[in-house]
């Protein structure tokens, strides 16, 4: 799946196989929300983001209305993922929204800025993927944080 | 000479419905002879006069004439007789001749037979002469309706003398009626109006003075039928007056005015003396006078309805122009151009503006003559227009484009510039000046704004409307890649103009007021344009529309 | 330097995306509920859901200038007749924001256009009422009739009513929008048509748009594709059968006349010719919205404030 946002002029690029991991790793704990990072790489360029793969959280909690996930032995995986070939990076977060619409809350808008502004993030840009979840379906918000400022990403 | 009398017998011998009743002889210079046409189920006799350019034309008119005397009261025949026919070009004899009786006989056929009336109004044919015969009387009809037998004092003013071969030739302007205390007024602009006065007499007597159906009575006693007793005490009473006023030798007019088509009046003058009034009084009793006219020939003059219908009949801009109120600003090279046109196309209401003084050298390519010497472009112009166009009115204004810079940022002024423009319907903005282009584009007005540039070296003229139109400039002029480079400087960097001659100039003017006026006459959407020349193989002009 | 058309294209539907007025759109949406609050508290029974029509059901809008139009499908029996319902409407909007707006009656609708608010923005909503064919009706076929305010002469001789279906006109430019984004045409046209004063309904270049794109093989970039559009327009604009969608008696073709037509095509003509002579003049036929000015998006990138591992903080989402 390629999109892109026009304003920004920044693309994204997932495979349909990674979506279906999701979907499955989401439903397991639906209708209770349920998340966890993604993993990719850069093009040359830096135009492009491609997501390739997910780690799910060792610890998080979760209800109906609201995720959050921990950060238990993320650096150790991050950082094998850093120096494996081809070299994989942290490029953002997932997470579901049963029964919604896949669009950004206040506390999804707080999250992700705060990611963006820490001190152990490198990346300038996480991209938060929504998923708006129901057992027959699924809807999907790509957003991206740029500039202080959250931008969707549509299918083009 | 011989032969070609010859020519001419053998020419009419062959037509098989004409019979020489007179054999041609030469008379002078002038082939002289009579026929007889048949043109069943009628025969008519002609006396003919054959000049020596025949068969060519001669100042517009035929030199063969038809002469039947008789034949006056038909439409279509001159005072002395002779029938107006109008035939085809030929240069050879024979043809023409032929050309000639076939338009003779259509005549007889159209007018002498079946009697047939033109639709379109046919003046009477007056004939200027004695001391009338090198004097015009110019008018317009006025807001008034004249009952048969009104009449009173107008007055009228020389517009100008000047020459018909070697002849001095006056040309008078009515001004106005005095009716019952009312002034009735002729059309002219004021320039117009300034002029000195003098009195004349006017008498309107419904039908045209006329015998013969067409042709104006020559004498004055011919006149009598037409007037009534008040008249003539009028005139006798002013004969009085005048002697014991003025001097003498002095000359009067009387205009005569008659219904034609339409309710139109057409107006009719004679020139006398004042020291031989043509009318005398009788006494028929003891307190009681007749008057009449005298028999004595009447002076016609040359007269002229001038109205704006007439003025401007033989060919107008759109309406929608020449109806509008319309300003220009600029009026350099094509701003004079486009003014000058306007006036000639009827327009009736025009503002002009611009800051600059001609100079010697604007006279190459603009309207300016060099005789008025150093003047304000908008005094010249103004001039200028009006001599062209006794109907137009022209305010000129000297510093509005420098008013309208200077006080730009002060929204009191920018409201009432804006007042101020929406009286106009159409503003041309000639002026080359972007910041000018700029300031009209940020005003909210109702006129429309046409703006009319051209490239260096007359190479494109670009026109472009209202809507948007600083942007469009900008972007059309970047494309157009100006030679800002290779300008004139004749004094110096501080006024580089353009390279253009007058005809550069006038040629793409002229196309583009003609497709500004075909898409108001049209009502089609008014299109910014641009005109592109080439002259790789012969002059071309393209209209590229927006 | 030559414009590259489709870049430019592109930039042009971006300055006008609507959410770039997330303001104004919020405050026309704010309204528009409040009016329909409003109809549906005075005509109770009488009156079934009032729903969007106009450009934002079709997603067409471009954010130059919103048309927002609220359809009121009244019940048969509410008025005896399309005037009585059409005035009254008219009189309940008027008395209720005549000090809050210029309310007058329009073509088929009544137009509120709300005074300017303290930023100086302008809502403007059309409120178009309608009655069911008979009564309860609308609930099986979506068909409405509509009043013509007589000022504006008869659409129809003989009829001082439309009988459309609005609905199946929203759904029809809905079911066309997949082809090659036939939408972003559309709103590529009332670009064109706002910036340059033009004068056809929107609704014709929908209908128009939607015909070229039944007719021809649309493909290649972005202004390849809208060149076809205008090319199509061009050559048939005079000719061509536009059927309503919501009631396929009623000719869209006919809401133009000859020469209006025929000025179109001039107008398609031209537009051609010159873009085609020099790119540049893309910019002024299409221009962006100088309110949201186009970044220039080519120094943006997914940046790194140095080459290592980022590791994320535990992170709450809702």
């Amino acid at each position: 799946m390629k999109l892109r946002n026009e304003e920004i002029g920044l693309f994204l690029e997932i495979s349909d196989d990674l979506l279906r991991t999701i979907r499955e790793s989401g439903l397991l704990h639906y209708p209770k929300e349920f998340g966890g990072i993604l993993i990719g790489n850069y093009s040359t360029d830096k135009k492009i983001v491609n997501v390739i793969d997910t780690l799910l959280p060792t610890s998080y909690k979760s209800s109906k209305f609201s995720f959050e996930r921990g950060s238990e032995g993320l650096k150790e995986q991050l950082e094998t993922l850093f120096n494996g070939a081809p070299s994989l990076i942290y490029v953002g977060e997932w997470h579901t929204h049963p029964d919604a619409q896949p669009l950004p809350s206040g506390t999804d808008i707080m999250g992700l800025t705060g990611i963006a502004k820490h001190r152990d993030v490198n990346i300038t840009s996480p991209i938060l993927l929504i998923v708006g979840l129901t057992p027959a379906s699924m809807e999907l918000g790509f957003y991206v944080y740029f500039k202080d400022k959250i931008y969707r990403y549509e299918t083009y | 000479m011989e032969d070609r009398v010859n020519n001419i017998t053998d020419a009419f011998s062959k037509v098989e419905y004409v019979k020489v009743t007179r054999p041609f002889v030469l008379d002078g210079e002038i082939v002289k002879g009579a026929i007889e046409i048949n043109a069943e189920p009628t025969f008519l006799t002609f006396e003919l006069e054959i000049y020596p350019p025949y068969p060519f034309q001669y100042h517009d008119v035929e030199t063969i004439r038809f002469i039947n005397k008789d034949l006056i009261i038909y439409d279509h025949v001159n005072g002395d007789g002779s029938i107006c026919v109008h035939t085809l070009h030929s240069p050879h004899l024979a043809t023409k001749v032929e050309l000639d009786l076939n338009s003779l006989r259509q005549w007889i056929v159209k007018y002498f037979i079946n009697k047939i009336k033109d639709s379109h109004y046919e003046h009477i044919v007056v004939s200027p002469s004695g001391t009338g015969k090198n004097q015009a009387l110019w008018f317009t009809e006025v807001n008034y309706k004249f009952k048969r037998g009104e009449f009173g004092q107008f007055h009228f003013s020389i517009l100008n003398t000047g020459l018909i071969k070697e002849q001095a030739v006056q040309t008078f302007i009515l001004q106005e009626f005095k009716i019952k205390g009312q002034k009735l007024e002729c059309l002219w602009n004021d320039s117009y109006k300034k002029l000195d006065r003098f009195a004349g007499i006017f008498l309107f007597i419904g039908d045209a003075p006329v015998e013969n159906r067409r042709f104006a009575v020559q004498s004055w006693h011919d006149l009598e039928p037409f007037v009534d007793q008040s008249f003539l005490k009028y005139l006798y009473e002013f004969e009085v007056n005048l002697k014991k006023n003025t001097s003498k030798g002095v000359e009067l007019k009387l205009i005569i005015g008659y219904n034609i088509d339409n309710d139109e009046i057409h107006w009719q003058c004679i020139n006398f003396s004042a020291d031989s009034f043509p009318n005398y009084v009788e006494k028929t009793g003891p307190k009681t006078y007749q008057g009449g006219f005298l028999d004595q020939s009447i002076d016609w003059m040359h007269s002229k309805n001038c109205s704006p219908k007439y003025f401007f009949g033989r060919g107008a801009l759109s309406k929608r122009l020449t109806e509008s109120k319309i300003l220009v600003v600029g009026i350099g090279a094509i701003g004079s151009m486009l003014c000058n046109t306007l006036v000639r196309g009827g327009c009736l209401k025009l503002f002009i503006n611009d800051h600059d003084v001609k100079e010697p050298d604007n006279v190459c390519r603009s309207e300016y003559q060099f005789s008025n010497g150093m003047v304000s472009k908008v005094y010249e112009l103004r001039n200028q227009l009006s001599l062209i166009s006794p109907f137009v009115e022209i305010m000129g204004n000297e510093e509005l484009t420098d008013i309208i810079k200077r006080f730009r940022s002060d929204a009191n002024w920018q409201a009432t510039l804006e007042e101020a423009l929406n009286q106009v319907d159409y503003i041309f903005d000639c002026t080359t000046d972007n910041d000018l282009a700029y300031i009209f584009s940020q005003l909210n007005i109702k006129s429309e704004v046409i703006n009319i540039s051209i490239t260096n070296h007359a190479k494109e003229l670009v026109c472009v409307f209202k809507h948007d139109q600083y942007k469009w400039l900008m972007e059309i002029f970047k494309e157009l890649k100006n030679d800002t480079v290779d300008l004139y400087n004749p004094t110096g960097c501080w006024s580089p103009t353009f390279k253009a001659s007058y005809n550069d100039i006038a040629v793409l003017v002229q196309f583009a007021v003609k497709q500004i006026n075909l898409n108001l006459d049209k009502d089609q959407p008014l299109r910014n344009f641009y005109l592109s020349t080439s002259d790789d193989s012969g002059f071309e002009i393209k209209l590229n529309q927006f | 330097m030559a414009t590259d058309k489709n870049k430019h294209l592109n930039d042009v539907l971006t300055s006008h995306k609507v959410s770039k007025e997330q303001d104004l759109l919020d405050k026309h949406k704010r309204k528009r509920d409040e009016i329909c609050d409003a109809l549906v508290e005075k005509y109770g029974a009488d009156i079934y859901s009032p729903f969007n029509s106009g450009s934002f059901a079709k997603n067409t809008a471009v954010n130059k200038k919103f048309d927002f139009d609220l359809m009121a499908p009244f019940k048969r029996n509410a008025f005896s007749t399309l005037e009585n319902m059409f005035n009254d409407v008219y009189d309940f909007l008027l008395e209720k924001y005549s000090s809050s707006a210029h309310v007058r009656k329009q073509k088929v609708s009544i137009g509120i256009e709300f005074f300017a608010d303290d930023k100086g923005d302008i809502v403007k909503i059309d409120v178009v009422p309608g009655r069911e064919l008979n009564q309860d009706q609308y609930k099986e076929d979506d068909k409405l009739n509509l009043y013509v305010y007589s000022q504006f002469g008869k659409l129809q001789s003989g009829s001082d009513y439309i009988r459309s279906n609005i609905k199946a006109q929203v759904q029809n430019i809905k079911d066309n929008a997949d082809r090659a984004n036939l939408r972003q045409k559309v709103r590529l046209l009332k670009v064109w048509k706002l910036y340059n004063n033009k004068t056809p309904k929107s609704f014709f270049l929908e209908l128009i748009t939607i015909k070229a794109f039944d007719k021809l093989e649309i493909s290649g970039g972005l202004w390849d594709r809208l060149k076809s559009v205008i090319e199509y327009i061009r050559d048939n604009v005079t000719t061509v059968s536009l059927p309503d969608p919501g009631n396929s008696n009623n000719e869209v073709a006919d809401s133009m006349s000859d020469y209006e037509k025929s000025a179109l095509s001039d107008d398609m003509r031209n537009m051609i010719n010159r873009i085609e002579e020099n790119s540049d003049y893309i910019k002024i036929y299409f221009p962006l919205n100088d309110k949201f000015p186009v970044e220039d998006t080519s120094n943006n990138k997914y940046d790194e404030r140095k080459v290592a591992p980022s590791i994320p903080p535990p992170t709450r989402f809702g």
